[in-house]
């Protein structure tokens, strides 16, 4: 069974003139040691449903399970209790400016009764593990956003928590430092086996760190999977504006016009890769035993999870098409799809 | 100018002085005390508040409003019945705290209230997520994170209190208020209504001084 179920949530606001549904029947499933990532433009749903996950917020219908656990059957002491085992990291942070580093790591286990002793060891190995040692005494106030960040992570592990829930955690802070703290993020997932749901507009982070996606618009799920997946084949017109803007690339469609308008003599093919093959000079090998006269006209690739994923656009001149029926065949073998636009 | 300090009977201003402090801090602390628990309540229970009872936030919103409402001297004009059956009497400066309590206890909830409003929800709602019940959210983030407000508040409270024990002391509870109207008013010795006054003035400042000093000190942001 999955760790986490979400079972057709839907969410409701009641609001004037009319109630707002920012909820509208989402279902998701997270396996154990997976990091799980939610991405949507602002106003998909996607904070409401991350609340939703620690109730933070109550749904309008709906289940949330959480390890065969129904948490609406739940008393509020035992939710409670519960809580204690999802961390949760937040886009501004939220500590207390009233405590010291230390302090604020020591919170959730003064909360949950730790005895003073082991909280004062468990705060040290946190401490050491996000990399802030000798800044214990030190106000939060005296920190960048990043290092505020490490205090946020090293706060919500206090309790060796199951699931660490991330809403928007890099959204208020600047490229570099999002990498370290995704890369961190990374290192807790991999050493603590930590199962980790994140939500973002930045698919760059998606990218980064996640093993599956749910991409989120108005109240739904519109796409979900395996990252490598999503991003080699993308289905729903969102996704595909997401996976363009991170491939720095423009949405097909207009792509494709415009390469159309460029080269209106020539057969435009588009090859996909995705996945290992990518590994190897299959283009090099095709062209060479076809002898199709194929240029290279424009070209995607990026990374996904350690493996390259992207396409080429090349165009064949109408006049020298007699290679191209082998160009296509012999590349299809090597597991390249092709889809011929022109 | 040795003249001018013969008029003044250092016992009875010492005296004063000392019924002056009585009554504003005794009357602070109960107020304080009393505030504190009324502005828990108006924060816990106001819409969208974290026990949200629109009974209790109306009732105490509405004695709130009405007790700071009512101007002082009418207040402990009123309040002599029952300062009466509290005490025993309605002059001297035990008098006077009943009203003095009860004009600071709104007073004080009101600005207890705005402090914990101003607190940010983000790290309320950061510990909520930790597993915090309501107690842990008041004792470990509230009052901590809302402070240096509530030191600011206590000082202003303070400051109002003594501005009251004045007024207090012109119907007979005693103190400089009493001492600067009494003598330096009603027998035309402006030597002593000066001092009175200056005095008064002298706390109203050192409040403040400590007041700020001590909020300044706690605040960490």
């Amino acid at each position: 069974m999955s760790l986490i179920q979400l079972e057709s949530i839907t969410k409701t606001f009641k609001a004037k003139p009319v109630n707002i549904e920012a909820l509208r029947g989402v279902s998701i499933q997270v396996e154990a040691g997976q990091i799980y990532g939610i991405v949507g433009y602002s106003g998909a749903g996607k904070s409401t449903l991350i609340r939703i996950i620690n109730q933070l917020e109550t749904q309008s219908s709906g289940a949330v399970i959480l390890n065969g656990v129904n948490l609406s059957s739940l008393s509020k002491p035992q939710l409670r209790k519960k809580r204690q085992k999802i961390g949760m990291i937040f886009q501004h942070f939220n500590l207390l400016w009233s405590r010291t580093i230390a302090k604020n790591i020591e919170l959730p286990m003064e909360i949950a009764g730790v005895a003073r002793e082991i909280r004062k060891k468990k705060v040290r190995e946190l401490i050491d593990l996000v990399g802030l040692s000798g800044r214990e005494k030190d106000y939060p106030s005296t920190l960048s956003g990043g290092q505020k960040q490490r205090v946020g992570i090293a706060r919500a592990l206090a309790n060796q928590p199951d699931i660490l829930l991330c809403d928007e955690a890099t959204s208020a802070l600047d490229p570099k430092t999002t990498v370290s703290i995704l890369e961190l993020l990374q290192k807790i997932n991999q050493e603590l086996g930590l199962t980790i749901i994140l939500i973002t507009h930045q698919m760059e982070v998606i990218q980064k760190i996640c093993h599956r996606v749910a991409i989120m618009s108005d109240g739904q799920i519109v796409e979900e999977g395996e990252v490598s997946e999503v991003f080699s084949t993308p289905k729903h017109s969102i996704t595909k504006g997401f996976v363009a803007g991170v491939m720095g690339v423009e949405v097909e469609e207009e792509l494709k016009e415009r390469l159309l308008s460029l080269y209106p003599d020539a057969h435009l093919l588009k090859l996909n890769f995705a996945g290992a093959i990518t590994d190897e000079p299959i283009l090099a090998n095709v062209i060479q035993k076809s002898k199709a006269k194929a240029s290279i006209i424009h070209a995607s690739i990026t990374h996904v999870s350690g493996k390259p994923i992207g396409f080429l656009i090349v165009a064949i001149d109408k006049k020298h098409a007699s290679g191209q029926k082998e160009f296509v065949s012999l590349l299809k073998k090597e597991g390249v799809k092709v889809e011929v636009i022109s | 100018m040795s003249e001018l300090w013969a008029a003044i009977d250092w016992t009875q201003m010492a005296e004063a002085l000392k019924q002056t402090l009585y009554m504003s801090f005794v009357s602070l602390f109960y107020a304080v005390i009393g505030g504190t628990l009324v502005g828990i309540a108006l924060y816990l229970t106001q819409p969208k508040g974290l026990h949200p009872n629109a009974v209790i936030y109306r009732i105490l919103d509405i004695w709130v409003n009405l007790f700071r409402s009512i101007p002082f001297i009418i207040l402990m004009i009123i309040m002599f019945p029952l300062t009466k059956i509290l005490v025993g009497s309605i002059l001297g400066m035990k008098a006077a705290i009943p009203a003095l309590v009860l004009s600071a206890v709104p007073f004080f909830a009101r600005l207890t209230m705005i402090a914990f409003n101003e607190v940010d929800k983000g790290t309320i709602e950061a510990v909520l997520s930790m597993g915090a019940s309501t107690f842990d959210v008041l004792w470990k983030v509230l009052l901590p994170e809302a402070a240096p407000a509530l030191v600011s508040a206590i000082a202003v409270t303070g400051i109002n209190l003594v501005g009251y024990t004045s007024m207090a002391g012109a119907i007979g509870s005693g103190g400089l208020g009493n001492l600067a109207y009494l003598y330096g008013f009603a027998r035309r010795n402006n030597v002593i209504l000066f001092f009175s006054t200056a005095v008064i003035v002298l706390i109203v400042f050192l409040i403040q001084f400590v007041g700020d000093f001590v909020s300044r000190l706690i605040d960490k942001r």
